[in-house]
């Protein structure tokens, strides 16, 4: 494990530079660039809006401590999770195809290949920040009071990120043996997002149904917990449930180690299964 | 006591950059795809393959410096041996040691993105190749040079022409300063004079003293740039030892073949085929003084390369002509029937011209044989067999001097040299 980092140090350069290609790759040759990105959340949340707070009248109780319109309050309850939730998910389904797709670099040349995987992953998270940060600007002009808690981000989107390059990890090496994962993928990913509270409000569930725990059940999910936690900090400007953190860096921290594992018990036949 | 001491210790450190033990390699042919869940898990049943073993128990070691060349025919082993000791395949079975900075050079070019520039190419295929930034930096302007696309440098590759797509590949490539440089049939592509630079640069790498295995269907490379050579067969260490030696079994062992097989057509196992086929060269025969085939002859005796042809129609003024190479790759001499004046007319159907040479001055050794049948302006090839065949001289009795060619001379002495002095 401590050989495997140390060599992905050493192929640092290598990573940041696909990094920077697999970004310029996506804004070149398109006149609005990054824009292209945030028209994706922005059309989700219209959508969404539409169906959820305008046709089935959910209603987001205002945080307590922030004056905001009402009519926007729906569009930053959603924003505050969607953008999370984009990020992980659009890794996914990238990373899966990042080793079957390189079959030409990984048949001809040595080098970690983690890097693949994890190289979407970062870009990706360039992206992520950028629409991040353009949803504060956005939720700090509605009257938003998340300053206090914003220190505390950084430490989130680690544990996101740790999480999301463990499962991009695991994916991209089963694709290898097995080319229906990322057909899969898309109805697991489907089934994922409804299972985790981003649309709606975790309250609107109900404590138990059919003798099941619901809540219980819906935070055992990791990304739940994660997603939960930037909204807990941008909507309602509160620190996240202390419990809820130690179980996705848990969850995350487990998810990555299992993921290296994974990957490197199969990469040295990478070449002749690509 | 002592003495095993030592010999232990020679063996920890013998010098070897690169040491390779019992290496085997197997891949598996599948009947069938498997690589679905479905296949997997519901069927609970084993896809059936079959087992390949492409390496079979290679050892060689080398030394720091050495240039080594693998020949082999296709599919032998050649490059699965080149990936494992790039670390790209494992090997199943035996140990491999490469001591200091690997690079491999199994593809030009390798990561390209068509919609990059050529610039910001130079950085991502420089860092695939394990190269710093500021290596890349620093060698910027070189490679451009070397590339010659400095006009282009930053339009996207995807509007290069695949000629400067590979060279720009090549400047990068070649730009890699590693202790053990692993080529793969690189030298293969491209135009002639990017072949020689090609051929220049791994001098100059094995003038620096880095460690050079190349695997080639190039004999006359693999000839002229490697120390020794390692000819496989079937996965297995056919013969090794001296570039020139095992050049030489490996030619043997496929003319031997060709003559096994029929003659005309197995003969493209090496050297180079092409032309039109308006007319082939369906026979090339070498007839001793008896008007006997032969492969091997002397210094000094008559020597006939009989070409038989067959015209598949009417061909006005076809110029015949042969070349000879010596073992080095370099031309002996290449006449044609142009050159001596020697109109033809037309040929239609089969028939044969002989190339006579009444004392051959050649001198012991492996001789490689080009045959030729092209128009009258020389510039279109009906068929042209480059170094497809191979002849021997063989030593005689008597001394022979040194070198590839006997040419007449006579010794004259100054005045004050007793000639009896001399004799003795």
């Amino acid at each position: 494990m401590f050989q495997k980092i140390s060599e992905l140090w050493e192929y640092r350069e290598l990573l940041f530079n696909l990094v920077k290609r697999e970004l310029k790759v996506k804004y070149k040759r398109s006149v609005l660039g990054f824009l292209w990105s945030l028209l994706n959340p922005i059309l989700m949340t219209l959508i969404f809006t539409f169906v959820f707070a305008l046709i089935l009248r959910i209603r987001i109780p205002a945080p307590s401590n922030a004056d905001v319109p009402a009519q926007f309050l729906f569009p930053a309850f959603l924003l505050s999770a969607l953008l999370a939730w984009n990020f992980f998910s659009v890794s996914i389904s990238v990373a899966v195809n990042s080793i079957v797709g390189s079959s030409n670099l990984v048949n001809k040349i040595y080098f970690p290949r983690e890097i693949l995987p994890i190289s979407t992953v970062l870009a990706n998270v360039v992206n992520f920040l950028l629409e991040l940060l353009v949803l504060l600007v956005f939720l700090a002009v509605l009257g938003f009071k998340f300053y206090l808690y914003l220190p505390f981000l950084p430490l989130i989107l680690l544990i996101h990120i740790f999480f999301t390059i463990g499962v991009c990890l695991i994916v991209s090496c089963l694709n290898v043996y097995f080319r229906d994962v990322q057909h899969l993928l898309g109805i697991i990913l489907l089934i994922w997002f409804y299972a985790t509270p981003v649309i709606y409000p975790l309250d609107l569930v109900p404590e138990r149904w059919q003798g099941l725990p619901m809540h219980s059940l819906l935070k055992l999910n990791p990304i739940a917990a994660i997603v939960l936690s930037y909204r807990d900090i941008l909507f309602y400007a509160k620190f996240p449930e202390f419990s809820v953190m130690i179980y996705a860096t848990i969850i995350s921290i487990s998810t990555l180690a299992f993921g290296f594992f994974l990957f490197n018990l199969y990469e040295p036949n990478f070449a002749e299964e690509v | 006591m002592a003495l095993k001491f030592k010999s232990a210790k020679k063996n920890l450190s013998n010098g070897s950059v690169i040491e390779v033990k019992d290496l085997w390699k197997k891949f598996r042919i599948y009947h069938e795809k498997h690589q679905s869940l479905k296949e997997t898990f519901l069927k609970r049943k084993r896809v059936s393959y079959e087992e390949f073993w492409a390496v079979k128990g290679i050892s060689f070691s080398l030394s720091k410096g050495d240039t080594l060349g693998i020949i082999g025919e296709n599919g032998s082993g050649k490059t699965s041996l080149l990936k494992i000791l790039a670390h790209i395949l494992r090997p199943d079975e035996g140990t491999y040691r490469t001591e200091g900075k690997v690079s491999a050079l199994l593809e030009l070019g390798a990561g390209f993105h068509p919609e990059l520039t050529g610039r910001e190419n130079i950085y991502l295929n420089g860092s695939i190749l394990g190269m710093k930034k500021s290596e890349i930096d620093a060698k910027f302007t070189e490679i451009v040079a070397f590339s010659g696309l400095e006009k282009f440098i930053d339009n996207p590759v995807k509007s290069y022409s695949s000629g400067m797509y590979l060279r720009l590949g090549f400047s990068v490539a070649i730009k890699v300063d590693p202790e053990i440089l692993l080529i793969d049939e690189i030298l293969a592509v491209g135009d002639e004079s990017f072949q020689r630079k090609c051929a220049d640069k791994i001098l100059e790498f094995k003038l620096h003293g880095k460690t050079i295995v190349i695997v080639s269907h190039d004999l006359n490379a693999v000839r002229n740039l490697c120390d020794s050579a390692i000819w496989i067969q079937d996965g297995c260490i056919k013969k090794q030892g001296p570039s020139e030696e095992v050049v030489n079994a490996y030619l043997a062992y496929i003319n031997q073949g060709e003559t096994a097989s029929n003659q005309g057509s197995g003969a493209e196992n090496f050297g180079t085929r092409h032309g039109t086929h308006e007319v082939e060269i369906t026979k090339v025969e070498f007839l001793n003084a008896h008007s006997q085939q032969d492969d091997a002859f002397q210094t000094g005796g008559k020597f006939v390369a009989r070409l038989t042809y067959e015209a598949h129609q009417s061909i006005e003024n076809p110029v015949f002509g042969v070349a000879i190479f010596g073992s080095e790759g370099t031309q002996i001499t290449g006449p044609n029937t142009k050159i001596d004046n020697r109109v033809i007319g037309s040929v239609q159907g089969k028939g044969y011209v002989d190339y006579i040479i009444e004392e051959l001055p050649l001198l012991p050794g492996s001789y490689l044989f080009s045959a030729a049948i092209y128009d009258e302006s020389c510039l279109h090839a009906y068929d042209h067999q480059e170094k497809m065949h191979m002849f021997k001289v063989k030593s005689g009795v008597g001394r022979m001097p040194q070198g590839t060619i006997q040419i007449p001379c006579q010794w004259k002495f100054g005045d004050k040299m007793a000639e009896s002095d001399l004799k003795r």
